[in-house]
């Protein structure tokens, strides 16, 4: 039982709130679907605009000079696999959760887990930025000098690459962030037993 | 037990909503947090229903995913830059304000001044938790908790000495 003159203070620092509505599943669940939604807004809101610039820019660009319909279905195409590809650069940088995610571990286990999980993340986000750029300077180098229609493609080529560097370097950083902190209230956790 | 239905996981919240809320009070100086703090608590244990495994009480599960969403929220917004802390002295009483009040916020700022580490061991322990759950809870041992709660208290007494002196 705690000391009495910690308990009376603490009894009269929590009195006094006002009663709250009920917790049920209908709310809980609006509550969760909120949370997410500002959640993904939160995160789209920066890498989109990457997106629609890049979308915008190749719109607005001439493209291969072959005429007809089956160049605009192409440049088409590419859009709108630009769009989704944004999109999903979006949502991957989303994924990563910097919290740990609920577990069914002490607080000290679950943070040692979340460390280890969030730092094999940050690698695997760090490897991905590399071979990107990496696959990208290759090709840019490939097309060098080339006809207007590969450079075009090249362009392209770049302009879907740039929101995926930027989501896996994004990501990898948080995914750092996120482990060294994580190890970091481990240890304080483990000094308990010190 | 795979996991908490929907039911039963609201049931469980809408029991131990007061208590997340107390935890959020312990832990969180500032007032405009301590609500966030207690939804984000909520939700995380909300979203984590499917991994309940059953191997713990539920109480226990519920305050092991609270306590890690309090510590991970302060460190994440200590890194962050902070206005800066104008509770180090004593302040000005307001004219109304009472013995009770007094006494209230004598607290909640010695509490502010523990480590985080130990401000979540503590908040256990006025909810009347067993030292062996918040050995549990926290991944310890009931002895070394015993320990640490000793330190604890006599740090507090020592702040709220101070305090009531200045």
């Amino acid at each position: 039982m705690p000391d009495d003159f910690l308990l009376d203070a603490w009894r009269s620092a929590v009195s006094g709130v006002p009663e709250r509505p009920h917790l049920d599943v209908a709310s809980l669940s609006r509550a969760e679907r909120v949370a997410r939604r500002r959640r993904l807004v939160r995160e789209f809101r920066g890498l989109s605009l990457v997106g629609l610039a890049a979308a915008t820019t190749i719109h607005f660009y001439d493209g291969p000079s072959a005429p007809g319909a089956w160049a605009a279905a192409l440049r088409g195409g590419i859009d709108l696999g630009l769009w989704i590809m944004s999109t999903g650069s979006a949502v991957g940088a989303a994924w990563p959760a910097v919290l740990a995610p609920p577990r069914d571990a002490s607080v000290a286990d679950g943070l040692r887990a979340h460390g280890e999980e969030a730092g094999a993340g940050a690698r695997a986000w760090r490897l991905a930025f590399w071979v990107i750029a990496l696959v990208t300077a290759f090709a840019t180098f490939l097309s060098w000098g080339r006809t207007p229609a590969e450079w075009a493609v090249q362009q392209r080529l770049v302009i879907v690459a740039t929101p995926w560097l930027l989501t896996a370097w994004l990501s990898a950083s948080r995914l750092t962030a996120s482990a060294a902190q994580a190890r970091a209230l481990a240890d304080e956790l483990r000094s308990l037993d010190e | 037990m795979p996991g908490l239905s929907d039911e039963e996981c609201a049931a469980l919240l809408d029991r131990n909503r007061e208590r997340l809320r107390r935890l959020a009070i312990a832990m969180c100086h500032e007032e405009a947090e301590r609500e966030d703090l207690a939804q984000e608590m909520v939700l995380a244990v909300w979203r984590g229903r499917s991994g309940f495994r059953g191997e713990a009480k539920a109480s226990t599960w519920l305050h092991r995913i609270a306590v890690t969403v309090a510590l991970q929220r302060l460190r994440r917004r200590r890194t962050r830059p902070q206005p800066v802390a104008l509770d180090d002295g004593p302040e000005p009483e307001a004219p109304d304000a009472d013995a009770a009040r007094t006494a209230r916020q004598d607290l909640l700022r010695a509490m502010a001044r523990l480590p985080d580490v130990d401000r979540a061991v503590l908040a256990l322990h006025l909810e009347d938790r067993p030292l062996a759950e918040i050995a549990e809870v926290v991944g310890s041992t009931p002895n070394a908790i015993a320990v640490r709660l000793l330190r604890i208290r006599e740090r507090l007494r020592h702040l709220l000495s101070d305090y009531r002196h200045a």
